[in-house]
């Protein structure tokens, strides 16, 4: 009788000793780690570095107060703040994620409309080309600017690949932009050049 | 490095099993001694044995190793400092072994938090963020430094980029190249144009990336101008001296000579052996090299004299005034090559090169004449009597002069 009561005491002293236990909140760190994953796999770290780097940041926060939870003795454990970070960790990562898509969105709308763009320009350069002096007159320089038209177009058949096979839209978006500067100056140029040949044709009936 | 792992346990058991069993035995025998009731001896015995279990708690979370935290929060601090600073792209060496002992400093942490809490040591954790900290202090200082020299290392680059196109736009831009080399040029300008769009939204990473297509576009283009030119101007020293000789005879003639530098399309009037103008000249398109027959549309080179001056009307052009092409040298030169087979047994020598007014076009469009605008044209041509000297030369200087 005695010894079955104290068995009994010293039972229910364990059982609820354990349930006292609070666990680590592995499945939560998973989670997080998946999250800042997605994110980096969405290109977060390069669209968007500040977000994904408070992400990031706050995922080792977590950890190491899971780690400093993981440290204390069994029953004063509390994971409660290690809980919050890891939840933070999730919405920060699917932030970076949302601002991610909507950035390369912008920089896809900005590329495609630059495309549009400097395929106008081209159409209007070609033809510019075509009336500029020819022959003997200014052949050379009216040769260097069909280069110059020539290697705008190939960035431009480049990017327009590049957007339908859907490569990295922030390197198109670099390649594109200069682009387009250049065939607004060879337009210039072009315009110039023909303005030139006039008033010299001018000039010239006036002798 | 302190206790071994292996010592620890051992000690640790050995300490807590005498600190428990002796109290505990003391307290047994004690009991046995004592003549109470069942329910008394039950009751002192658990107050007791837990104030035993507390005092030892006590003393060993006490004693115990400090988990490492506090460092871990600085290092981390440190590590969200450097990687703003973009330590991961221009310190990677420092930044990825900061990160790499941060890693193996948690697992370390963790391995020994899930030893019974009397067996944990975090001497190691603590050695290996402490490294990790040093490291990421290291990559934060020295990101600053390497982005600043990678930044000067790109605009040095840049600059010499420039020049190499600068030569393209202003010396072989003039130069008759192949389709495929003009192609690379401007490939390459369109590089280096992207990566200057990359280094202003502070990308040198992706900058660098550009300026290296650029430079091997250009490179490319340059290497085959380069072999071009340095077979031009294997007859730089007969240059040089048509060069001198002109400006002495000037000086000792004390008028006026004319001395055509085709790699500049310049023409320069002398006079008194000095320096009296200099204007703008176009030649036909095959420009680079001697003139060897009739039609190649070359412009010839070598040392010449105005032998008739046409005025307004009297020639096809605007005002022009003809140079004794072809010379004793350039028959010669002609039979030659003949003989040699390098030019065609039909072929004639050419003759009627003039120097002549319509120009000014930015483009060598003669049929080797040499083209100057009507009103520099007016210039030379008042300036100029028959039998001034008039020396065409591939250029001045020399090619290594040339390109830098």
């Amino acid at each position: 009788m005695k010894k079955g009561l104290l068995k009994l005491v010293a039972f229910s002293v364990l059982v609820v000793t354990l349930a006292s236990c609070a666990k680590a909140p592995q499945a939560e760190i998973d989670a997080a780690n998946v999250a800042i994953e997605a994110a980096k796999t969405a290109g977060a770290d390069r669209y968007v570095p500040e977000s994904f780097n408070s992400a990031s940041e706050a995922l080792k926060t977590a950890v190491t107060a899971v780690e400093e939870q993981n440290s204390k003795f069994a029953l004063f454990r509390n994971y409660d703040a290690a809980k919050t970070t890891l939840a933070s960790v999730n919405t920060l990562a699917a932030k970076a994620v949302e601002e991610t898509t909507a950035k390369k969105a912008a920089l896809k709308a900005e590329v495609t409309a630059s495309l549009t763009e400097i395929a106008t320009i081209i159409a209007a350069n070609k033809e510019l080309l075509a009336k500029a002096p020819k022959g003997k007159e200014g052949k050379a320089a009216v040769e260097a600017i069909g280069q110059e038209i020539a290697a705008v177009e190939t960035v431009s058949t480049e990017v327009t690949a590049g957007v339908t096979n859907n490569e990295d839209i922030l390197t198109l978006s670099g390649k594109i932009k200069p682009a387009v500067e250049k065939a607004k100056a060879i337009s210039t140029e072009l315009t110039e050049v023909i303005e030139k040949a006039k008033s010299k044709g001018g000039k010239k009936a006036k002798k | 490095m302190g206790i071994s792992r292996s010592q620890v346990p051992k000690q640790s058991y050995f300490s807590v099993s005498l600190l428990i069993a002796i109290p505990l035995k003391i307290l047994g025998i004690y009991l046995l001694r004592m003549k109470l009731g069942w329910k008394k001896r039950l009751f002192i015995s658990i107050g007791i044995s837990v104030s035993i279990f507390v005092i030892v708690y006590m003393v060993l979370i006490l004693t115990m190793d400090k988990p490492p935290l506090a460092e871990f929060k600085t290092c981390q601090q440190i590590l969200a400092k450097a990687k703003r600073a973009n330590a991961d792209v221009y310190s990677p060496e420092y930044y990825g072994t900061a990160e790499r002992k941060y890693q193996a400093a948690l697992i370390e942490w963790k391995i020994q938090n899930e030893k019974i809490f009397f067996q944990r040591n975090y001497t190691r954790a603590k050695e290996l963020i402490l490294t990790a900290t040093l490291k990421a202090e290291e990559a934060n200082a020295s990101s600053g430094v390497n982005k600043n020299s990678l930044k000067m290392k790109y605009l040095q680059e840049v600059e010499l980029l420039k020049l190499k196109l600068d030569n393209y736009h202003d010396v072989f831009i003039h130069l008759p190249l192949k389709v495929s080399v003009r192609k690379n040029y401007e490939f390459g300008k369109l590089s280096l144009e992207q990566g200057l769009n990359a280094f202003s939204s502070g990308d040198i990473m992706q900058a660098t990336k550009r300026l290296n297509e650029g430079k091997l576009k250009i490179g490319i283009a340059d290497k085959e101008v380069n072999t071009l030119l340095k077979e031009y101007f294997g007859n730089y020293s007969k240059w040089q001296n048509w060069y001198t000789s002109t400006i002495r005879m000037s000086e000792q003639n004390g008028g006026y000579a004319l001395i055509v530098d085709k790699i500049k399309h310049k023409g320069y009037l002398y006079f008194k052996g000095k320096l009296y103008k200099e204007y703008d000249v176009e030649f036909g398109r095959n420009w680079i090299g001697n003139k060897y027959f009739a039609g190649d549309k070359a412009t010839p080179e070598g040392m010449y004299r105005i032998i008739k001056k046409k005025g307004n009307g009297d020639s096809k052009y605007y005002k022009a005034m003809l140079i004794n092409y072809p010379n004793d040298e350039d028959y010669a030169s002609f039979n030659s090559k003949k003989r040699q087979g390098l030019i065609s047994k039909n072929s004639r020598i050419g003759g009627l090169i003039e120097i002549h007014g319509d120009g000014g076009k930015g483009a060598d469009w003669t049929s080797g004449c040499i083209a100057l605008s009507n009103s520099e044209m007016d210039e030379l041509f008042s300036k100029t009597p028959v039998g001034t000297p008039v020396t065409i030369i591939g250029s001045r200087i020399s090619l290594a002069e040339l390109l830098n």
